[in-house]
């Protein structure tokens, strides 16, 4: 099975969340996220890979979006095997 | 009102006037919506005004004397064309006669052609060293701008420039204000739930952090809504104890 990178989902959800980077960032850092928001930015360019408990709180503030949006949690976890 | 008055009375007395609302006026939007019909009653020729500002890197009209006017200055702002764009990018007056700019900004000339609009000027408001937005007058009349209307835009722009950078700074302060307070309550719920499941669980706060996820997943609900419910239940239960 082909791997998707995790910046890929994280940047695809986030542009279909309607989230700036600044907000996920905001989002991000309320849920325990500690990463700076140029960090985020690499995250979601891949030039930088987050530890599971950032991609998991990054994931997480997506989701908590999307739950706003009428979707249960599309995007995966860490957990998940990404 | 007489022509090439550069400053002539009334403007003076328009800013005057402006100046003392400045200091009592407490909404600074109330501020901007008299600057620009005054703009618009004060320069010769002008029929409409607009005060044209970037907000969050996007082009928006905060006011305007019509919804007319509003309505072409947004045909500019998703194309990213039209003179009080350009103003505001280049930081430079745009004066134009609106038929001799179908090529280069097609969309803004038929939509400012079509509400009878033939001249504009854009005239760049700076806050510092930063353009901040632009004041746009249109005009019905060809040609309808000469230096000495675009001296008294020019003085108006600086009070507009002056007004908008406050209530920028007002909006931005009064914003992260509320967001940070919001956010220190919820990370505070949510860290008061990750201590309980440790407590509960046996567990470290990186794995309590993974069952408020799991749980709402199961529930497709916040992540912060699943930790207020479970510090809820927890203080109802220490009161019972």
């Amino acid at each position: 099975m082909t791997r998707v990178p995790m910046s890929q989902i994280l940047e695809a959800a986030r542009q279909l969340s309607g989230l700036s980077v600044p907000e996920l960032w905001w989002a991000y850092v309320v849920l325990g996220g500690t990463a700076s928001p140029q960090d985020v930015e690499g995250f979601l360019a891949g030039s930088l890979h987050p530890d599971r408990a950032q991609y998991d709180r990054l994931a997480q503030a997506l989701n908590d979006r999307f739950t706003d949006l009428g979707q249960n949690h599309p995007v995966p976890y860490f957990e998940s095997g990404l | 009102m007489a022509e090439g008055t550069g400053g002539g009375p009334e403007v003076t007395a328009s800013l005057a006037q402006l100046a003392g609302l400045v200091l009592s006026e407490k909404t600074v939007d109330a501020v901007l919506q008299l600057l620009v019909s005054l703009a618009a009653s004060s320069i010769p020729h002008t029929d409409a005004a607009s005060v044209s500002v970037v907000r969050t890197g996007r082009f928006e009209t905060s006011n305007a004397t019509s919804e007319e006017v509003r309505a072409v200055d947004e045909r500019q702002y998703h194309r990213g064309q039209g003179p009080c764009v350009e103003a505001i990018r280049s930081g430079h007056r745009h004066n134009i006669v609106v038929a001799q700019e179908k090529e280069r900004w097609p969309e803004f000339a038929t939509a400012a052609l079509e509400a009878g609009f033939t001249s504009t000027l854009s005239t760049p408001l700076q806050a510092q060293d930063r353009i901040i937005g632009a004041l746009n007058l249109y005009s019905r009349s060809e040609d309808a701008f000469g230096e000495s209307d675009a001296e008294q835009a020019e003085r108006f722009a600086q009070h507009a420039a002056a007004v908008l950078a406050n209530a920028i700074d007002l909006t931005t302060a009064g914003k992260m204000n509320q967001q940070l307070q919001e956010a220190m309550r919820s990370r505070e719920v949510i860290g008061k739930a990750q201590g309980i499941l440790m407590v509960r669980h046996h567990c470290t706060s990186e794995e309590a952090f993974d069952l408020l996820r799991q749980g709402s997943q199961r529930s497709n609900r916040k992540l912060r809504e699943v930790a207020a419910e479970i510090v809820e239940s927890e203080e109802r239960q220490g009161r019972r104890r």
